[in-house]
């Protein structure tokens, strides 16, 4: 069964149009990846889904359902943008959230929420005094506490350092280890490569990929060469059957022209330098997504 | 219904949690006797010092300089104490000065030398008392005196000058004490005894009083002797004590939704409740906050007029109309004013908007006087049924006896329900657009579209 159900949805703002003739179905049980560039119609999905926002056009089913308008009790939304009342208490703020969502009995919870997040000295702090790392984790804790069965997370790793963004990852899982459907957005690639079971890119208001990361790199073949050189002189990008080169410093990634020989790519390399590392690979989901967002003059020049 | 319920549960712990409630709380009240307070306790301070007055006696023998002197003397000694024995009343000194020569530019240049000691503050002011003011004149010289253009008969007049042309204690006292002895003098001139003129100008006292009714016993009651002051004062009162409710909860509503918008709360809200039960949420802990404060006035109120026997101006059917109508105006002016938070994107872009808002709010006290007056004029009567107006004037006309008709509260009520919803409505729509909308604020002609359009 699908979690979530878009159908040919269009949404429009004036005469902007954010979402355009979008379907999609995430499928019960997975995390779903979105992702896209600023502006791109992330957030209008997200909330579309929510029900905050209402299509023009579509149809949408959420849980199986279709009512419209209506906020749902079975569904958790972290937006992008943080908002708690900086006056109430931390335990009182993520009770009141709680009990919006219907969950009366919730002080266990929330305690063991805060026990996890490692916020238990903080629970009858004010808001205010938390640090914009903690407020996020309390923000987190809001959405998750009422044990949605579909839980919308708008880029919920932004602004978290490492250690927080690991036990953010780990709760993550968690929720959908109890069968619970997670879709979050996310402008970083590794985590969406390490994290999802389906990416999903929406650019300009339109869908561009949807699937598992493996087809959705199968698609572009195994078009890209990571490469590492010694004394290398000069650059790269003349190099025969080579298109694209991406320098990370000590290394290069070089994206090969169809039905380019990657031997003579290997020996044209080897005049340049003392090859340490050479690999064929798939492409990354960056790499992917830069050719989506940002396509090269000459590669348009060539389609 | 549960969504609702909770956030007006939170709503009303937001208010009435906070310092500034307690405070409000104490102040309102302050605020509103304080004037009358501050401005008793300042005329104390101002007034306890001494007063020197100026005397020209112009009459023959200058008679009536001593009759003054010895009036002033005994109202120092006796009148200007209060209950407590503490003065509260400046001391009246008066001095002779000799008159000056009876040529009128003798008189302009002793009127001018007193003026500048005045303005040496020498003296209070001056009085003169004209040479022929024992002699009855066919035509009053006050009469004269107020028509411009015509010079009054100066010679029958007191004349008092000073810099304070609003400070009236001292002239209308002296006034009071020449027209005395002015009256014995024509009295004992016409060969009648000054005793008899108590007796002759005694006046008939008019008790105003209410209708008289029958008790259960078939026994006819005397009623109450009328307080004008207590019958002007209670729907005075209730309609600002309505006023400051309407405004101490829908101030900070509108601010919270402003808050809300600004710290993106509204977003996460609206993940869990529909822009509605939100919006109903708020007005019902509004409701709450406002029924608090009214309840915790009124029953000080209620304490107040029965302790000074005034408990009947207050009775239980006029509370509860009061309460009735004040959950209604709340309600209405509530959905406009967080209508009003939601089209905005901080309190400055708020101001413009609310002006309209105000007016309607303001109002019923612009014509509070002519209401209270005349409860049951056309006047009265058409402008109680404007919604707006409604609950505050219903209420205020309820206040004044007999009352009104038994129809009309109930049409008001059903008038107000009327308009209420439409607020509800109309800002419900506001609100659920505006809630999301971000950067610049709506003007007039957006919110339109918005409740058109939704």
């Amino acid at each position: 069964m699908a979690a979530v159900e878009i159908h040919q949805v269009t949404k429009t703002f004036g005469r902007h149009t954010a979402v355009k003739d979008l379907s999609l179905a995430v499928p019960a049980g997975t995390v779903y990846g979105f992702i896209g560039p600023n502006g791109s119609g992330k957030t209008t999905t997200l909330r579309m889904i929510m029900r905050i926002l209402h299509p023009d056009c579509g149809e949408i089913r959420v849980l199986g359902e279709n009512v419209l308008a209506a906020a749902n009790d079975r569904v958790g939304y972290l937006p992008e943008e943080r908002g708690l009342y900086k006056q109430m208490k931390v335990r009182d703020v993520l009770c009141f959230y709680a009990e919006l969502k219907g969950f009366r009995d919730n002080k266990a919870s929330i305690d063991s929420w805060l026990e996890r997040m490692g916020l238990a000295d903080w629970a009858d702090k004010k808001v205010e005094a938390l640090s914009k790392g903690m407020s996020q984790k309390v923000q987190f804790i809001a959405t998750v506490v009422a044990r949605p069965e579909l839980v919308l997370l708008d880029e919920p790793f932004s602004g978290l350092d490492p250690v927080n963004a690991e036990v953010l990852r780990e709760a993550v899982l968690d929720i959908k280890r109890t069968g619970a459907t997670v879709i979050f957005s996310t402008h970083d690639m590794d985590v969406a490569e390490k994290m999802c079971d389906f990416i999903f890119m929406i650019y300009k208001g339109q869908k561009v990929l949807d699937g598992t990361l493996e087809s959705i790199q199968d698609t572009y073949g195994n078009d890209t060469l990571q490469v590492r050189l010694d004394d290398s002189k000069g650059p790269l990008s003349d190099l025969p059957g080579v298109v694209k080169v991406t320098d990370f410093g000590r290394w290069q990634e070089l994206r090969l022209a169809r039905g380019a020989d990657t031997q003579h790519v290997l020996a044209a390399l080897m005049g340049r330098g003392k090859v340490r590392h050479f690999e064929l690979a798939r492409p990354s989901l960056h790499d992917i997504f830069v050719r989506i967002a940002r396509p090269d003059k000459e590669e348009n020049h060539r389609a | 219904m549960h969504k609702i319920r909770v956030i007006a549960a939170r709503e009303y712990q937001a208010a009435v949690r906070t310092k500034s409630f307690l405070v409000s709380l104490i102040l309102m009240p302050l605020l509103m006797c304080g004037a009358v307070v501050v401005q008793t306790i300042t005329k104390r301070l101002e007034d306890a010092g001494e007063k020197r007055f100026a005397i020209v006696d112009r009459t023959p023998g200058q008679a009536l300089f001593p009759v003054i002197q010895a009036a002033a003397e005994q109202r120092n000694r006796e009148e200007i104490f209060d209950r407590n024995g503490k003065q509260d009343e400046p001391v009246f000194t008066v001095e002779r000065i000799a008159p000056s020569p009876d040529t009128p530019e003798a008189i302009d240049r002793q009127r001018y030398e007193l003026s500048q000691q005045i303005h040496h503050n020498e003296f209070y002011g001056f009085l003169e008392i004209g040479p022929d003011v024992f002699i009855p004149t066919p035509t009053s010289p006050r009469s004269t005196a107020t028509e411009p253009g015509q010079t009054p008969n100066d010679r029958a007049v007191l004349r008092y000058q000073s810099n304070n042309p609003t400070y009236g204690a001292f002239h209308r006292w002296v006034e009071r004490v020449v027209n005395q002895e002015v009256e014995r003098q024509r009295c004992l001139r016409s060969g009648v005894p000054p005793e008899q003129i108590a007796a002759i100008v005694q006046r008939v006292p008019l008790l105003p009083k209410g209708l008289s009714q029958m008790n259960a016993e078939g026994k006819i009651e005397d009623p109450r002797t009328e307080s004008q002051a207590a019958h002007f004062l209670m729907p005075a009162g209730l309609i600002m004590l309505m006023f400051l409710l309407i405004m101490v909860g829908a101030t900070p509503l509108m601010q919270g939704v402003v808050e809300e918008k600004m710290q993106r709360i509204a977003e996460v809200l609206l993940g869990s409740v529909r822009p509605f039960e939100l919006m109903l949420g708020k007005l019902f802990g509004m409701i709450g906050v406002s029924l608090t404060i009214a309840a915790l006035y009124l029953a000080g109120a209620y304490w107040a007029a029965y302790r000074y026997g005034f408990a009947e101006y207050l009775p239980a059917s006029l509370l509860l109309w009061f309460i009735v109508y004040q959950v209604l105006a709340v309600l209405m002016y509530g959905s406009l004013f967080i209508a009003i938070g939601a089209a905005c994107t901080d309190m400055k872009e708020t101001q413009s908007l609310l002006m309209p808002v105000m007016m309607l709010a303001c109002l019923p006290l612009f014509v509070l006087l002519p209401v209270i007056e005349s409860p049951n004029g056309t006047f009265a009567t058409a402008i109680s049924f404007v919604p707006s107006a409604t609950p505050m004037l219903m209420v205020s006309r309820l206040a004044v006896p007999p009352g009104i008709a038994w129809w009309q509260p109930f049409t008001g009520v059903a008038v107000v329900l009327l308009a209420t919803a439409l607020c509800v409505y109309a800002a419900g729509r506001i609100f659920r657009v505006g809630i999301l909308m971000q950067g610049k604020g709506a003007n007039f002609g957006q919110l339109i579209k918005w409740v058109v359009r939704g």
